[in-house]
């Protein structure tokens, strides 16, 4: 059985009948590294956020399940969930300063955590506290314990958060766009620590971004989403040797690759109150097919763990 | 050799900053920097936050004064342009921010947004403004309904399309572009870059382009500048970047840099060490705490940039 099993996800809004990710379902085994490929308003954040049962203001509906190591999150009640978020779960967040509490300190905030999911004494969750910064390669420990966010640098805030994210000793991290705010060269040292915290330690992540050359080194295993629907997924070689969905296609042909970009795609994301009652890509495709003018494609499997919504597939 | 669009000579910038709430401090943003944008060519600026990059931008513009050192707009001095003279070429260089959001009114339509340069800088006629209006939403793409709408009405790439129709409104000669493409998603930021090359060939427009991007960078530029901590550390030709020696920064901006098409694996290379805080500047080479390759002397003698060939100009002593 796999680890992470994502089952017909659906969010969506009040009233107006949208949805906002719309029956997405992947599987990740342990110690893999799941990336999430989109664009902004594609439902990635929102498909990472579901996966600790957190959801923004104004969802007012939602169906499917999210399985965790055999434990359904979402037939659990309220006090259940409390207890596993941070320590089967936990989640790291684009922009550290604005989601650390300015007030605390950083040893406050990750005692905080222990606290509340270890029997543990002041000494020893002291001497867990300055192992957990060593380990995310926060220099001096003892003093960076005592610093408030904004005394912090970009780079540190974000080790901060990681160590944080890592003091329930989670086993599934989700970590939506971790490096977005960050310089390259603090963003790739972050990525390492990343990577290295999952060969060492065997944490599985999820890994949201919209950048591919990110996904493209850290992942195993890529979805691609796309006005909230896993258009194509497959393993992270394969996707970008052998993209098969347009979209997926277009992604990688836009990017510039030395200093010339392949093939520009026409038009933005789909708006999500009017989308398009067959294939949701068909306005954008530069091969529309006539299926997809009136119908809806469905995930197929195009070969061994490739698997791509298209007509022209399968 | 014709006048450069632009051109920057050894420019310094300080600002002040108050410590402790009282206790004024102040570092340098840029030291010594020197540089020239030629008619139909595109500098590109590479940079990490806090390298002086985008002051740099606004001193070109002229909406900061620099300490010491002097501003050229066409071979000319700005700070002894006439009044007339100055207005006639302060419309020849405009600017593109990086989000559209903030720097489009959000009280004006698209249409006065557009006319507003046009009004001060050409001509108050109301139906030639539009006419060009027109023409130039065409050529960023966007239909002319567009004018009736405020800039909350449209997406993030049609508002960037607007701030670059207005930068053409008055015919620049060179537009100031500062991370032109960072608030856009992948597909949106082909399709702006794609847009100003375009440009480039069809009206001979000179950019200086500033990010932090090297594939935006590599994409648009004809001359790459990379900058650390206020200094220029390597300026070097488009066409032979691939082919050359590198200050070891612009190294480490390569190996951090994710690209999903090469070969390499990315972390393959060890990138170590933050960008030291102007506040506390390192003595000596500015980049000797991150440095691979530092000697004894690094740390004590403040390299210049040296021509390494007409192509190519280094700081550093080890090249």
């Amino acid at each position: 059985m796999p680890f992470l099993e994502v089952k017909d996800l659906v969010l969506g809004l009040k009233g107006k009948n949208v949805t906002l990710v719309d029956k997405v379902s992947f599987s990740l085994e342990k110690k893999e590294i799941l990336g999430i490929l989109g664009e902004s308003g594609c439902g990635k954040s929102l498909t990472g956020f579901s996966l600790l049962r957190l959801f923004p203001p104004g969802i007012a509906h939602y169906s499917g399940d999210v399985i965790i190591d055999g434990i359904s999150l979402y037939k659990l009640s309220e006090e259940e969930v409390l207890k596993l978020r941070g320590k089967k779960v936990a989640i790291i967040l684009q922009d550290p300063l604005s989601s650390l509490n300015p007030v605390l300190t950083i040893g406050e905030q990750i005692e905080e955590v222990l606290k509340y999911h270890f029997n543990l004494n002041k000494n020893e969750r002291k001497e867990r506290i300055y192992r957990l910064l060593r380990e995310v390669g926060i220099p001096d420990p003892e003093i960076r314990a005592k610093s408030y966010p904004h005394q912090l640098s970009g780079g540190l805030r974000q080790r901060a958060m990681i160590a944080m994210a890592l003091a329930g000793e989670p086993e599934l991290l989700v970590a939506d766009e971790p490096t977005t705010a960050l310089d390259v060269t603090l963003q790739i040292q972050i990525l390492e620590l990343l990577s290295e915290l999952n060969q060492k330690k065997g944490l599985t992540i999820v890994f949201i971004s919209h950048d591919l050359g990110i996904i493209r080194w850290i992942a195993s295993k890529v979805c691609v989403f796309y006005a909230g629907e896993v258009v194509e997924m497959a393993h992270t070689e394969e996707l970008f040797n052998n993209p098969l969905h347009p979209y997926t296609r277009s992604l990688i042909n836009s990017y510039p690759k030395e200093g010339k970009i392949k093939k520009i795609l026409k038009g933005g994301v789909v708006n999500i109150y009017e989308k398009p009652g067959g294939c949701r890509y068909f306005e954008r495709c530069e091969n529309p097919c006539k299926e997809g003018e009136k119908s809806h494609p469905e995930l197929v499997s195009v070969k061994d763990g490739h698997f791509v919504r298209c007509f022209r597939y399968g | 050799m014709d006048n450069a669009v632009v051109e920057v000579k050894n420019i310094w910038k300080s600002y002040e900053i108050k410590r402790w709430g009282f206790k004024k401090q102040s570092f340098y943003a840029l030291m010594d920097v020197s540089l020239a944008v030629f008619k139909g060519e595109t500098v590109g600026v590479l940079g990490e936050s806090g390298c002086g990059k985008t002051t740099l931008g606004k001193i070109i513009l002229d909406l900061e004064k620099p300490d010491k050192g002097d501003v050229l707009w066409f071979g000319k001095d700005i700070k002894r342009l006439s009044k007339k003279e100055y207005r006639k070429f302060r419309a020849k260089i405009q600017a593109v921010f990086q989000d559209p959001y903030f720097s489009l009114n959000p009280r004006y339509k698209v249409a006065d947004i557009l006319l507003e340069p046009y009004f001060i800088n050409i001509e108050k006629n109301k139906r030639r403004g539009l006419e060009k209006a027109e023409e130039v939403l065409s050529l960023v793409g966007l239909r002319k309904e567009v004018l009736n709408k405020y800039p909350h009405a449209l997406s993030g790439g049609e508002r960037q399309r607007v701030a670059l129709a207005r930068a053409l409104m008055v015919s620049p000669s060179l537009i100031v572009l500062d991370e032109p493409t960072s608030a856009l998603d992948t597909t949106l930021a082909g399709q702006i870059l794609e847009l100003l090359k375009d440009f480039k060939l069809k009206f001979h427009l000179s950019y200086l382009l500033i990010s932090h991007s090297l594939p935006v960078i590599i994409y648009l530029s004809d001359w790459i500048v990379v900058m650390y901590l206020g200094r220029i550390v390597e300026v070097c030709k488009k066409d032979i970047f691939f082919k050359s020696v590198h200050h070891p920064y612009t190294l480490m901006l390569l190996n951090a840099s994710p690209d999903p098409f090469s070969p390499k694996n990315l972390f393959s290379k060890k990138v170590r060490g933050e960008v030291a805080s102007a506040l506390f500047r390192p003595s000596g080479c500015e980049f000797h705490p991150r440095c691979e390759e530092r000697e004894k002397f690094c740390s004590e003698k403040i390299p210049q940039l040296r021509k390494i060939n007409d192509f190519h100009y280094i700081s550093c002593f080890k090249r």
